[in-house]
This record gives structure tokens, C-alpha cells and sequence, in this order.
């Protein structure tokens, strides 16, 4: 299967977070196939990438850039918010601040579980988390 | 969010319907927020009809516990998709709130608890 790419901008609202794990759905589900575990995982993941992108970025809109083959899954969630590092702070969570805490703060928790690899970069005074999934 | 509540005695059984999701969770919050207020002090989480949950889902639902435990009552959450039951398990919330396979076996653990209680 030829790489395919599907971009989304959206404006920051959570309601525009439903629509566009809808499309994500359908994309890991043609890319995963069978292995409906895995596919779920990335929709997920996806899913609280966007909503922290809307709850805490103060950016005002949310792009998304799905490529995907049979090799897998690449999701790009991109802010404009002031520069944020996902993946320094989900590294700093563990098992014990899981335990200790009653609200709040799964989310990056769940990325980092979920995917096969997360990334981040600012570049041009843009957040760009990148989430892999391999097939 | 559709959430339909049915009592089991004094227990509240509360069965959402659709995507445990942060644009639902208001919703979820406000309906739950009116049992606490009539002081329902047991309640019970039936999932069966949640196929997707995300981690705001999931803050609601550590909420709705503390507000019970807090107020000296017991929760627990029944029967749980996949997914969501991952979601738990992923997060280690399944180590700090009862989960049970079918709002039957919940019903029954939550008097299990409350007898426990009350020797």
C-alpha cells in the first residue's frame, strides 16, 4: 500500500475532538485491520494528544496529519501555543504518581503507554507531537 | 450524554450511554451532582453501553468516587468494553476503584461492602 495522508484543521473545541476520532477510526481500522487492540490504542492516543491541544495549548485551532501504509500509523497533532515538551513530562510520570493521584493528568500517561513512539519538536512556533504506531 | 438512573434499593445505578469523552463530561457532572446533592451515598457505574472512553472520562469518574467515598458511601463501576477496561488498566485506575464484570456482581459487592460496614 502507497503511504496516504489525510490533514485536518480544526477549530481548538472539543466537539471538533469527536469528529476528527471519527476519521481516525476509520483510518486505523483500515490500517490495523484485525488487530482492533492496536487500532484503538493510536485512536486514543490521538484523542488525548487533540484534547490537550484544546485544553491547554491557548491555541485557537488543532491540525492534524494522519500517513499511513501498511507498515503502520504516523499522527502529527500540531498547536501554535507557547512551546510545551509532551514527551519530557510524560517521561517524568510513573506507576506511583498513577496510584497517588485522584484526578487529572492521565492523558499523557496514556500517550506514552499507547504508542510505539512519541516524539515532539517546536518548530516555526509550532508544537508538533508526532505518535507512531507500527502495523 | 445520556445517563439513565435506575435505583436498586438505595443504590444508584447509572447507566450512560455513547462516548465517555470530554465534550460529554459536563453533562455526565451535572447529572451526577444532583444524586450527590439528594445524599445517594451508594452508587453503581454500569459501562455497558460506553464503547469509548478517553482519560477526561475517566477524571469524572475518579471524581464521582471521591465525592462518594468522601461522603462515607461506595462506589464501583460494572461492565466494562475492552477498551475501556484498558484505559483503567493502563492508568492504574482499575487499583483504586472496584470494578466487577456485570451490574449484578456489582449490586452484590456493594451490599457485601455496606454489611462489611455495619459489623
Amino acid at each position: 500500500m502507497e503511504e496516504r495522508i489525510l490533514t485536518m484543521e480544526l477549530e481548538a473545541h472539543f466537539r471538533n475532538v469527536d469528529i476528527a476520532r471519527a476519521a481516525l477510526q476509520g483510518i486505523s481500522a483500515e490500517c490495523f485491520g484485525k488487530d482492533t487492540e492496536r487500532a484503538a490504542d493510536i485512536t486514543m492516543a490521538v484523542n488525548e494528544a487533540m484534547n490537550n491541544a484544546v485544553e491547554h495549548s491557548g491555541s485557537t485551532t488543532v491540525k492534524l496529519e494522519v500517513a499511513w501504509n501498511e507498515k503502520g500509523l504516523r499522527v502529527l497533532v500540531i498547536n501554535d501555543g507557547p512551546p510545551f515538551d509532551p514527551v519530557a513530562a510524560a517521561a517524568e510520570l510513573n506507576q506511583e504518581d498513577m496510584l497517588e493521584r485522584d484526578e487529572g493528568g492521565y492523558g499523557l500517561y496514556l500517550i506514552r503507554e499507547l504508542v510505539d513512539r512519541f516524539e515532539y519538536e517546536y518548530n516555526g512556533s509550532r508544537n508538533i507531537w508526532k505518535l507512531y504506531k507500527m502495523a | 450524554m445520556d445517563v439513565t438512573i435506575e435505583m436498586a434499593d438505595d443504590v444508584a445505578v447509572l447507566i450512560p450511554s455513547g462516548n465517555f469523552v470530554a465534550s460529554e463530561t459536563d453533562s455526565f457532572n451535572a447529572q451526577i451532582a444532583k444524586l450527590v446533592e439528594n445524599n445517594i451515598r451508594y452508587m453503581l457505574l454500569d459501562m455497558s453501553r460506553i464503547k469509548f472512553m478517553d482519560s477526561s472520562g475517566l477524571d469524572a469518574i475518579m471524581s464521582v468516587n471521591k465525592q462518594v467515598t468522601n461522603g462515607g458511601g461506595i462506589f464501583a463501576c460494572a461492565a466494562l468494553h475492552d477498551n475501556v477496561q484498558k484505559v483503567f488498566r493502563v492508568t492504574w485506575a482499575d487499583q483504586k476503584i472496584p470494578i466487577v464484570a456485570t451490574r449484578s456482581d456489582g449490586l452484590q459487592m456493594i451490599q457485601g461492602l455496606r454489611a462489611d460496614k455495619a459489623q
